[in-house]
């Protein structure tokens, strides 16, 4: 094991055009994910790309699945709420690089304030909801990349509605699942 | 009614479309300018997609429908096609940016005087240096805001790296971000660039720096005529290579931990992805990755560099312990002595040349099944230090802990 946890195989030369064009196809869905769990702009993509990383490392397998995108999801997912404390000194040190082509562009103060109360949400309840309207996965889905059931899903979403609701000072939509 | 899964779903589409405006792959440093610009463009097109306001209090002026720059313009009505309610204020310069140096207020000197000379309103609003420390070139910026405290003139120049400018009109037309064949002027070649309904862009590619100005339309300012701006960029010209030496040299000063950026930069292809700097009483930390990417972009290489003071007793101490294995060979990469160990196509390098800072670099294997001949010559590539660059590497240690006054390895007697 590698100081960087990496899951560990060697990619096989067979597989990479499909693991690049799944990389192509998925990459922004995934960064976009990262970040609303994160909160980091250019953290989110060398998130995004470690999760890529391990999956072309476990390609013989992953790549036979039939949602490997629901595998890096859930690699995704996991570490983007495991904590980056590093938000506000990455902004610093990508400044200095002269980097900003990688950073999103600033959002509205209703996106912002939005998803800042998504990511102070208990760990399982943000990871549901970024998954559900961020990425528009149905609950079924979401059951299979956070490995739990349906119920447990769903449980989670309206926890996480009613917190948001009270947060935001929204109402909530009750026909929404 | 509004609900909170409104709510959701309108900012999930505003996170997607501002992701989506992110450049995958930078091919080359020009590259990296020409998504700086568009990035702004985007991000201002954004902001006036919304519906619209019948301005009255107008910042900029312009002569409507004239192909023939004179003197002061008439007042253009702003487009009725913006909504203030939903007009977002632009943000600051970078978090990095330094407000009012002597060259930022040189830089804006400059610019009221041009645009002055070209018949526009001269109250510029803030002026700033922006350094880039990791590269030879920093830039300056001044920025005329409306009452509303949006951007609507942006003048911007940078400076380029050595060796970065070339006459050569397809790199130029590449530098000026646009499409078409620039024009020559005095001062060098002009381009229109990004051209929007409600932006107005013009970059001129000079020996001296790259020069962009960009005008945009607010709810309560339009557009300047494009002569108007033309007459501005032609006035503003001849205190490009003045300036652009005076923020070259600034950024050059002010570098800190000049090497680090080294890291890849220097190696064809390429691209950073992450940069976190910090400074506690942990110690210091800095860390940078890269990866060179596939033609589709997927990762072939990456690479990660980190760099950590240690003070005595430090948690980060317990976090080093796999620096303790036996199962490391020992390389010299210019002449610092590493533990490199392997795992499966990953390797990881470290050097402890004090007992109060630890350097370690990892080479992963992506499309490319990184072997451990390929491994070292990367980190050779990134670790190209000179003994006072690694010096100041070391020195990210609190400045209470003694740092060794040379750079001799001594990693096995650890």
């Amino acid at each position: 094991m590698t100081v960087h946890e990496e899951t560990v195989a060697t990619p096989a030369s067979a597989f990479r055009p499909s693991f690049e064009a799944f990389y192509g196809r998925e990459l922004q869905s995934v960064i976009g994910l990262a970040y609303v769990l994160s909160g980091s702009r250019s953290g989110a993509e060398d998130l995004a790309q470690e999760a890529f990383l391990a999956a072309l490392k476990q390609w013989n397998d992953i790549g036979t699945y039939d949602d490997p995108g629901g595998w890096v999801r859930r690699v995704v997912a996991n570490k983007a709420v495991s904590g980056f404390r590093r938000r506000a000194a990455e902004a610093r040190a990508l400044a200095r690089l002269g980097r900003t082509d990688f950073n999103v562009p600033d959002l509205t103060p209703e996106a912002v304030a939005t998803w800042e109360a998504v990511r102070r949400l208990p760990k399982r309840q943000a990871q549901v909801v970024a998954l559900r309207y961020f990425d528009g996965q149905p609950a079924a889905d979401i059951a299979r990349i956070l490995d739990c059931s349906e119920a447990t899903v769903k449980t989670h979403l309206q926890r996480a509605k009613h917190a948001l609701a009270k947060k935001l000072g929204e109402e909530i939509d009750h026909e929404d699942t | 009614m509004r609900t909170l899964e409104d709510r959701l779903d309108r900012t999930s589409g505003e996170v997607r479309n501002r992701i989506a405006q992110m450049p995958v792959r930078p091919a080359s440093e020009v590259s990296r300018r020409l998504h700086q610009r568009r990035m702004i463009t985007m991000t201002v097109a954004v902001i006036v997609v919304f519906g619209s306001f019948a301005g009255t209090a107008l910042l900029l002026t312009g002569e409507s429908g004239s192909s023939v720059a004179s003197g002061p313009a008439a007042i253009e009505p702003a487009n009725s096609d913006t909504d203030p309610a939903s007009e977002t204020p632009t943000t600051l310069g970078p978090s990095d940016a330094v407000y009012d140096t002597a060259t930022a207020t040189a830089w804006r000197s400059r610019v009221v005087a041009a645009l002055s000379l070209s018949g526009l309103p001269n109250d510029v609003t803030s002026s700033y240096e922006t350094r880039m420390p990791f590269r030879s070139g920093g830039s300056v910026t001044a920025v005329v805001e409306d009452t509303n405290g949006h951007r609507v003139l942006v003048v911007d120049l940078q400076g380029w790296a050595p060796g970065e400018y070339s006459t050569d009109p397809s790199w130029q037309q590449e530098a000026g971000g646009s499409n078409e064949p620039g024009t020559p002027i005095a001062d060098g070649t002009l381009f229109i660039a990004d051209s929007l309904p409600t932006i107005r862009s013009f970059v001129l590619v000079t020996e001296g720096g790259l020069l962009t100005v960009q005008a945009q339309k607010t709810s309560l300012v339009s557009l300047p005529e494009t002569n108007a701006m033309v007459s501005f960029v032609e006035s503003l010209a001849p205190a490009i290579g003045d300036i652009a030496t005076v923020v070259s040299s600034d950024a050059e000063a002010t570098a800190p931990l000049a090497a680090l950026p080294r890291l890849g930069l220097d190696l064809p292809g390429w691209v950073a992805t992450d940069a976190t700097e910090e400074d506690g009483t942990e110690g210091g930390f800095r860390s940078i990755n890269y990866y060179l990417p596939s033609e589709q972009g997927a990762p072939v290489v990456v690479v990660k560099l980190r760099i950590r003071g240690i003070p005595e007793g430090s948690a980060h101490e317990a976090g080093l312990w796999w620096m303790n294995r036996s199962d490391f060979t020992t390389v010299s990469v210019r002449g610092h002595d590493a533990r490199m160990f392997a795992s499966d196509g990953d390797f990881d390098f470290a050097w402890r040349e004090s007992e109060n800072a630890v350097v370690t670099l990892s080479v992963l294997s992506g499309l490319e099944v990184v072997t451990p001949d390929r491994a070292t010559s990367i980190a050779t590539s990134v670790i190209n230090l000179n003994p006072e660059m690694w010096q100041e590497l070391l020195l990210l240690a609190p400045s209470d802990s003694e740092i060794p006054s040379s750079p001799t390895t001594a990693i096995g007697d650890q």
